[in-house]
């Protein structure tokens, strides 16, 4: 790949790009970032019915191996509730705050994606 | 026996080093893949490809009836089994031989003897090699693991019996998280090798990890090719490694060399093999043996210029080694790096997805494992590594300048790559100095890196380039369509 050269502020700069759908891929000066163009009215959650910090999400897409906790229990900062695994290793999902399960909206053996609801939980 | 055609057991990277090796060697190659690894490197480099099965590896890259049955249909002689997946299975090196074929390896009694990590350490006391305390018994009842760990003394370290490379591994610090670690390491054991047998050992704080390379032929003459340090890890994992290790006295290191060597012709041992110690305080302790090729065996390779895999196979063709003790003799240094598609700046969590343009930018000393190519795909069903770079040069510090050079010019678009973590570690003081122990990432990297702010220079010119670059990068996108195996159909009518 060839680098990819522009002016900025009166100086040129040279960087190897690539743009990969809405993303464009830049590794400038040693280092690789991405950059995005902010979309107007984008929404950065769904307020509302999307997720709070008390809930846990698939930090990576995988596997769940186990779910320790059901609906209603009480559960306490730091205790454990699901765990999965993902490219081989086994993670373990832990409560961010004290309150009291929702819903698990998983079970053993399910392939959950990135960011999926996992462990709704009421503070 | 000649090898005429060689079946490889594996993936990634180490499939494309054997496949290399084996085309030099003029010999033809037959790729044994899951149905989720045919637009890799290795899949295109070989002369043939069977598939033996779906993504998931237990279905796949763990089924040995189905490597053996692919290695057999393809009229290949021997099987290679690369590392990981099913290079230590003693069940797995019987079965290639008794379907007749050459197994490039040790004999299945040698692997079964030293894989596995108990009778290991028994092997190795009747050697007289001191090991680290610990509890290595048959009872795996919860409750006497628990009162045996009480026993050593926290902290402790609970393995897999079966283990290696990290998986299956806890480091208990204390009783009350004794319970959920245990049966946290029993799962993964279970899941990453088929057995939940694990043991436990006492866990030392300030350690060093240094093994040593050894090599044996079919006459029984076993040579031992120095040692490589790998006390950085994470999670278990090596993540960067050396040879040789910055600090090994000349006495310590020919002790460690005896012992290694000793431990290996007690077992009679044939093919590449690693013996692993720990060293703290002047002491070694032995750690396990791996009965195998290392990830990590080019840095051997760079500073004795030796080929291991090329010995590999030319040793399970029963010919001799051409190696003599007294002619290794290492130069210079060599470190590695192990490029994995993970995001440093959010914990070090797996990114997976389409590669785009990469980069491995070549010049003297800088040697690049690779297993994928511009439009390949990371996938969650197996391990996160994507490339090894490995750097040569005259003394160490002029090595560690050279890989953050090589790691400055290096990219892979697409998904996140650990490298401004590796450049962390590199720049180190402690890394540096090579005082370094198997505490270096919990003491200073552990929570990964501060999230990535992107500076208005950096801004700047992705907001400027980001038009410019659209028209011509969506062509290529659109060309790269999801990837259709021709394997599928011809596994499904197997």
């Amino acid at each position: 790949m060839k680098p990819f050269s522009i002016e900025v502020n009166g100086q040129t700069k040279s960087a190897f790009v690539q743009r990969l759908g809405d993303t464009l891929w830049v590794h400038l000066d040693g280092e690789t970032f991405t950059y995005e163009p902010e979309k107007r009215g984008a929404r950065k959650r769904k307020a509302g019915a999307g997720s709070s910090a008390a809930d846990v999400l698939a930090p990576m897409p995988g596997k769940i191996t186990k779910v320790i906790v059901t609906d209603g229990i009480d559960v306490t900062a730091g205790q454990l509730l699901i765990v999965m695994e993902a490219m081989k290793m086994e993670y373990s999902l832990k409560a961010n705050v004290s309150g009291k399960v929702k819903i698990v909206k998983c079970k053993a053996g399910d392939q959950v994606s990135l960011g999926q609801l996992l462990v709704e939980i009421e503070v | 026996m000649k090898i005429q055609k060689l079946a490889i057991a594996n993936r990634g990277e180490v499939a494309v080093r054997i496949i290399r090796a084996c085309h030099e060697l003029g010999i033809k190659t037959v790729l044994l893949h899951s149905e989720a690894d045919t637009e890799t490197r290795a899949y295109r480099l070989s002369d043939e490809n069977i598939c033996i099965g779906p993504a998931p590896t237990a279905e796949s890259y763990l089924n040995i009836q189905a490597n053996v049955d692919g290695a057999l249909s393809a009229g290949a002689q021997a099987i290679h089994p690369g590392f990981g997946f099913l290079s230590e299975n003693a069940d797995f090196a019987k079965a290639v031989v008794d379907a007749g074929l050459i197994f490039v390896g040790p004999k299945s009694e040698t692997i079964r003897a030293l894989g596995d990590k108990i009778s290991a350490k028994h092997l190795i006391q009747a050697a007289n090699v001191p090991t680290v305390p610990g509890y290595m018994g048959d009872d795996q009842s919860l409750p006497t693991l628990i009162s045996e760990a009480e026993k050593i003394g926290f902290p402790v370290i609970v393995k897999a019996a079966a283990g290696g490379g990290g998986r299956g591994m806890k480091v208990i610090r204390n009783r009350a998280e004794a319970e959920e670690l245990i049966l946290s390491a029993q799962r993964e054991a279970k899941s990453a090798f088929g057995s939940e047998v694990v043991f436990l050992e006492k866990y030392l704080d300030r350690a060093k990890h240094i093994e040593f390379q050894i090599f044996g032929d079919s006459t029984g003459k076993c040579v031992h090719l120095f040692d490589r340090e790998c006390s950085v890890q994470r999670r278990h994992q090596k993540i960067i490694e050396e040879a040789t290790s910055p600090s090994l006295t000349d006495d310590l290191r020919s002790q460690m060399a005896k012992a290694a060597v000793n431990l290996a012709q007690k077992a009679n041992y044939r093919g590449a093999g690693t013996v692993e110690f720990l060293v703290q305080d002047g002491k070694f302790y032995f750690l396990e043996m791996n009965t195998r090729l290392q990830v990590e065996h080019p840095v051997t390779e760079m500073v004795l210029g030796v080929d291991l895999v090329k010995a590999q196979i030319l040793t399970a063709a029963d010919e001799f080694m051409i190696w003599k003790q007294t002619d290794l003799i290492p130069r210079g240094h060599a470190i590695e790096c192990r490029v994995y598609a993970e995001d440093p700046y959010r914990g070090g969590m797996p990114s997976t997805g389409k590669l785009g343009a990469m980069h491995f930018p070549e010049g003297p000393g800088r040697r690049f494992e690779v297993g994928f190519e511009e439009g390949d795909e990371i996938t969650p069903f197996y391990d996160p590594m994507v490339a090894k770079i490995i750097v040569w040069d005259e003394s160490r510090p002029r090595a560690i300048r050279k890989m953050l050079r090589t790691l400055d010019e290096t990219f892979v678009f697409g998904v996140r790559l650990n490298i401004p973590y590796l450049k962390a570690i590199l720049s180190n003081p402690e890394f540096v100095d090579g005082t370094m122990t198997t505490q270096f990432i919990s003491k200073h990297l552990s929570d990964g890196l501060p999230a990535q702010k992107l500076t208005e220079d950096q801004e700047q010119f992705a907001k400027a380039a980001y038009s410019s670059v659209a028209s011509a990068s969506s062509v290529m996108l659109s060309a790269t369509k999801a990837a259709v195996s021709p394997w599928q159909t011809y596994w499904r009518s197997l």
